[in-house]
């Protein structure tokens, strides 16, 4: 599904240039699971923004679902994010002006999906992440995992063929956090490609196939032993 | 750009300001500085049908303050035309008036030269203003030079006033020694006069015994019964303190100009300093993180306020420089609109006022965002929050919506104004005024003499197809005419009489409606003749069936109707057209019309200028007229709002485009964060414009539904003022609502656009 090929990310700001990617390779199946792990400014949280085709580019190939995403204007970017993935932020970045519902209703008007299909889908959403009675409140009158619920919802409900996840868990305790956990754990078992930028060991315990970055590459990487996350628990 | 924005709005409203101010203070300043303006009342009529006139017959003042204890002293005074006054070089014109020999004791204007208690003692001498002195005599001293008014009578100069610096509704230049008033008829309303009363009066009671004392001596002298004298001479009197005078009984509505020009430069005002905060606000988000560090490195409090006043006060001191070299520009265009005498360096007597606007401008402009800034959490905005407050946002709202509504007011009444103006250029005013020339007679000795020279002359000359000699004319302010009861069976009228000649109808293109116009020989006659023509408003009113060959009494006459001619509109269009008479005589006449054809006018003009100096108006400057032009003057005092208008919409329109730039650029910077989520979910462009436009454009939809009542309301009121006016036209609401909608999407728009360009990414991770 994604194949990226000796990709580069550079930062430059007055004479200081700043490598976030070297050469980076990196391939993601359908149906997988990937966690991205590192420490700060080790260029994850870049990936994963270039992966959404937030952030560009200096040098490689990015091919998404076999199309090559190098050098799209902003109009095909923005028609690619809105169709086929779906965004769940650390700080959540639900718009405070909306209500519960009109968030998660959002991507559906962008996708121009019809008043009637809206509705039902987004009360179908709201029902199966037990939010349902929230839909009218505004987000600052939520909890923490009340708001990571609302963000997951809004980005599950284009159905996008990608979820990326960018420390889903960073500003919620454990327990919301592992609730957040488990919706995507969900969500993943019923199908959907999902790629997480984590520091948590206990949250890329869920994923797939752990990658761990530094200085731009892949340092290592490693199929997930699922037991990690029954003694941790 | 902020300040440079914020210079622009600052400087337009104070130059506003400080040109209304200058007017203003003049304005209020009229007669305000004598020193009995409370107790100098003016004696004012009130005609039933008609507006309120300044006149009395000036021997019932003479005989009421005899036996009334509580007038101290009167004065009376006479309209003596416009005057020509000369010396053995020069010839001027200026206004003149009789007066008694106590004027300058009822209006102490600082004299020049001469002594005010005796220079008008004398009917031989003569007082001028500084104005006619400076032009008669340049530098000298004219005391003792002998002057010739009007061609008749030799004058000695015995005082030169200084009416320039004393403003007051007294706008004469020459004042005429009257000793003894010649008229001693109880029914002739001919003089004006001032009545200086005793402090503890009432001017209502007073006037009421001067209306009963008119009316029981008035009829004893004149052998009438009071209640038939009481008819006659229905009029109600009032006595007006001189201070109100100029403001309030003005036929100019001089209040109504000073109080509407006043409240709007202080709005402007108020507008451009609510503009010059929001600005500063808007900036200071943008110097957040300055403001940030200064703190977090110890900048206390206090440091940060007086650093950011010292700011404003730098941007307001240039902003009062360029504003009074602006006003210094403006003024003698303002000046010549207004017909007034203002000068910029008046602004230093105004000081007070000035530096307390300043000083006001920086409090409430520096301090605010001053506060706002210092109070700026450090931390917070250095991991990007800003303060948002929802009561800020409201503010800021209202701010725009009412600069707006005023803006798309200030539209609709300029375009409302403009066009009633071009219903009164274009309507048909019934009688015709193309190259009309009008000669006013200035000696009526020397023209009547040679009335058989100029007319042979005038039939010489093929150019000038027709000519008239009449004692008004319409339209202008030439001549005179008066007002008269007119008594037709039982009913009773008051109507307009005019003397004209049988030339009059035919060289201003009247038709006779019924019967025929006056058939006399060409010869000089005077108002012996029992015909009159009549106005179509008189037969209706009179209700007359067949009017040719009935009588009407005038003046305790008979007269009999031989013709009826339609109704034109000879004072414009303000007030109803009223019913007339017009009798006959061609002596005295105050002007001559020569209707003249082809091109090249101006050779003809001189022609007939070289042929008149030299042959009939001998040592008489010559300086003749076009009906056309003078009826248009009629239209000055409405030309005038029209040009104040639209020069204060304009400034309302840029004051609230700036104001608009601050909080567009202020709000979307706002918003930012939540344009990246949009972003990132997929917004379009298009979607992105969509949502952040939607807000402004409810705001200018707001705004034009409030102004369209209170525009209208003005409108009306205004409309309300002529008797003859357009239905309110649609055309200026639209044109209002297009223009602010495409001016409020178009600012927005711009800064909307820089907003669809923001690195998401960055956004995203705040926090």
């Amino acid at each position: 599904m994604i194949d990226i090929q000796n990709l580069s990310k550079i930062y430059r700001s007055t004479g200081i240039e700043t490598i976030a990617l070297n050469q980076f390779n990196f391939q993601v199946r359908v149906g997988e699971f990937v966690a991205i792990m590192g420490p700060s400014g080790c260029g994850k949280s870049t990936l994963l923004h270039i992966i959404g085709l937030l952030d560009t580019f200096d040098k490689g190939d990015y091919y998404f679902n076999e199309q090559q995403m190098n050098d799209l204007d902003e109009k095909t970017r923005g028609t690619i994010r809105k169709k086929q993935i779906g965004f769940i932020f650390q700080n959540f970045n639900l718009i405070d002006e909306l209500t519960v519902f009109e968030n998660i209703e959002l991507p559906l008007i962008y996708n121009k999906v019809g008043k009637k299909k809206r509705v039902s889908k987004v009360n179908q959403l709201l029902k199966d992440l037990d939010i349902e009675h929230r839909k009218k409140h505004f987000p600052q009158q939520l909890s923490g995992g009340q708001q990571q619920r609302v963000a997951v919802a809004r980005a599950l409900v284009t159905e996008p063929q990608l979820i990326l996840a960018d420390e889903p868990t960073g500003n919620l305790d454990s327990k919301n956090g592992n609730e957040v956990m488990e919706l995507l754990a969900d969500l993943h078992r019923q199908g959907s490609t999902i790629i997480m930028v984590t520091h948590s060991n206990y949250d890329a315990g869920f994923a797939t196939r752990i990658i761990e970055v530094k200085d731009g590459q892949i340092m290592a990487e490693r199929k997930n032993k699922r037991e990690i996350r029954i003694i941790d628990k | 750009m902020y300040p440079l924005i914020n210079l622009i709005g600052l400087t337009a409203g104070m130059t506003c300001f400080l040109i209304t101010m200058l007017f203003v203070s003049r304005e209020i300043k009229h007669d305000n500085w004598n020193p009995n303006k409370k107790d100098i009342h003016i004696f004012l009529a009130h005609m039933e049908s008609r507006t309120t006139y300044p006149a009395c017959p000036a021997i019932l003042i003479k005989h009421f303050a005899k036996y009334e204890n509580a007038v101290l002293d009167y004065m009376l005074m006479r309209h003596h035309g416009f005057n020509l006054i000369a010396n053995d070089k020069e010839t001027v014109y200026g206004h003149g008036v009789k007066v008694t020999p106590n004027f300058f004791s009822f209006f102490p204007f600082p004299m020049k030269y001469g002594d005010p208690t005796t220079a008008l003692t004398d009917t031989t001498q003569l007082v001028i203003s500084t104005m006619i002195a400076d032009s008669l005599f340049g530098q000298q001293n004219p005391i003792g030079k002998k002057v010739i008014l009007s061609n008749q009578k030799e004058h000695v100069i015995s005082g030169v006033f200084n009416r320039h610096d004393s403003p007051s509704h007294i706008k004469y230049d020459i004042l005429i020694p009257m000793v003894e008033p010649a008229d001693t008829n109880w029914g002739n309303f001919n003089y004006r006069a001032y009545l200086h009363i005793a402090k503890e009066t009432d001017p209502v009671q007073l006037a009421a015994c001067l209306k009963q004392h008119h009316v029981s001596v008035g009829s004893a002298v004149m052998e009438k019964t009071m209640e038939r004298f009481a008819e006659l001479f229905s009029f109600s009197f009032e006595l007006r303190p001189l201070e109100e005078v100029y403001l309030y009984c003005n036929e100019n509505r001089n209040f109504n100009v000073v109080l509407i020009l006043s409240i709007l430069s202080i709005i402007i005002l108020c507008i451009s300093a609510i503009n010059f905060i929001n600005l500063s606000i808007a900036n200071a988000s943008l110097r957040a993180k300055e403001v940030a560090v200064r703190k977090t490195l110890g900048g206390s409090k206090r440091a940060i306020i007086v650093q950011f006043l010292l700011e404003v006060s730098i941007i307001c001191l240039i902003a009062l420089c360029i504003a009074l070299s602006l006003t210094e520009l403006i003024l003698p265009h303002f000046v010549k609109l207004w017909e007034t005498r203002l000068s910029v360096w008046e602004i230093f007597e105004q000081l007070p006022i000035v530096m307390t606007m300043l000083i006001l401008l920086l409090l409430v402009a520096g301090f605010l965002p001053a506060i706002y800034l210092s109070n700026f959490k450090p931390m917070e905005v250095l991991k990007g929050k800003f303060v948002r407050s929802k009561r800020g946002h409201l503010l800021q709202k209202g701010n725009i919506l009412f600069q707006f509504t005023l803006s798309s007011v200030f539209i609709i009444s300029a375009l409302v104004i403009r066009a009633q103006l071009n219903y009164m250029y274009t309507k048909d005013t019934g009688f015709t005024k193309d190259q009309l020339m009008m000669i006013p007679v200035t000696d009526l000795e020397q023209v009547e003499s040679k009335r058989n020279k100029y007319k042979q002359f005038f039939k010489e000359k093929d150019y000038i197809t027709e000519t008239s000699s009449i004692r008004w004319a319409p339209g202008t302010g030439l001549g005179h005419s008066s007002i008269s009861h007119t008594h037709y069976g039982e009913k009773k009228l008051d109507s307009d009489i005019h003397f004209v000649d049988q030339h009059f109808f035919p060289i201003l293109d009247i038709p006779i409606k019924y019967g025929r116009n006056f058939v006399l020989a060409d010869t000089l006659y005077d108002e012996c003749y029992s015909d009159v023509i009549v106005n179509q408003t008189l037969v209706d009113k009179f209700d007359m069936k067949d009017p040719v060959g009935q009588t009407i009494e005038l003046w305790g006459g008979t007269r009999i109707i031989v013709g009826v001619v339609p109704d034109f509109y000879k004072h414009g269009f303000e007030h109803k057209i009223q019913p007339t008479v017009f009798a006959i005589s061609n002596k005295e006449a105050a002007v001559i019309f020569l209707k003249l054809t082809g091109g090249d006018i101006a050779n003809k003009v001189k022609e007939i200028k070289a042929f008149w100096t030299q042959e009939i108006e001998i040592g008489v400057p010559f300086y003749h007229r076009f009906m056309e032009e003078d009826y248009a003057k009629l239209f000055e005092r409405h030309e005038r709002l029209h040009i104040m208008i639209l020069a204060l919409s304009i400034i309302m329109i840029v004051l609230s485009l700036l104001g608009l730039v601050a909080i567009a650029i202020h709000t979307i910077r706002q918003r930012y964060q939540e344009i990246a989520i949009r972003k990132a979910i997929g917004a379009s462009d298009y979607e992105l414009l969509h949502t952040l436009l939607k807000e402004f454009v409810i705001i200018s939809l707001i705004a034009l539904f409030l102004s369209f009542p209170i525009a209208y309301y003005f409108c009306s009121w205004w409309l309300g003022g002529f008797a003859y006016h357009i239905q309110m036209p649609l055309v200026p609401y639209l044109i209002a609502s297009i223009t602010v909608l495409s001016l409020v999407l178009f600012i927005a728009w711009f800064q909307a656009r820089k907003a669809l360009h923001i690195d998401i990414v960055r956004f995203l991770k705040f926090e």
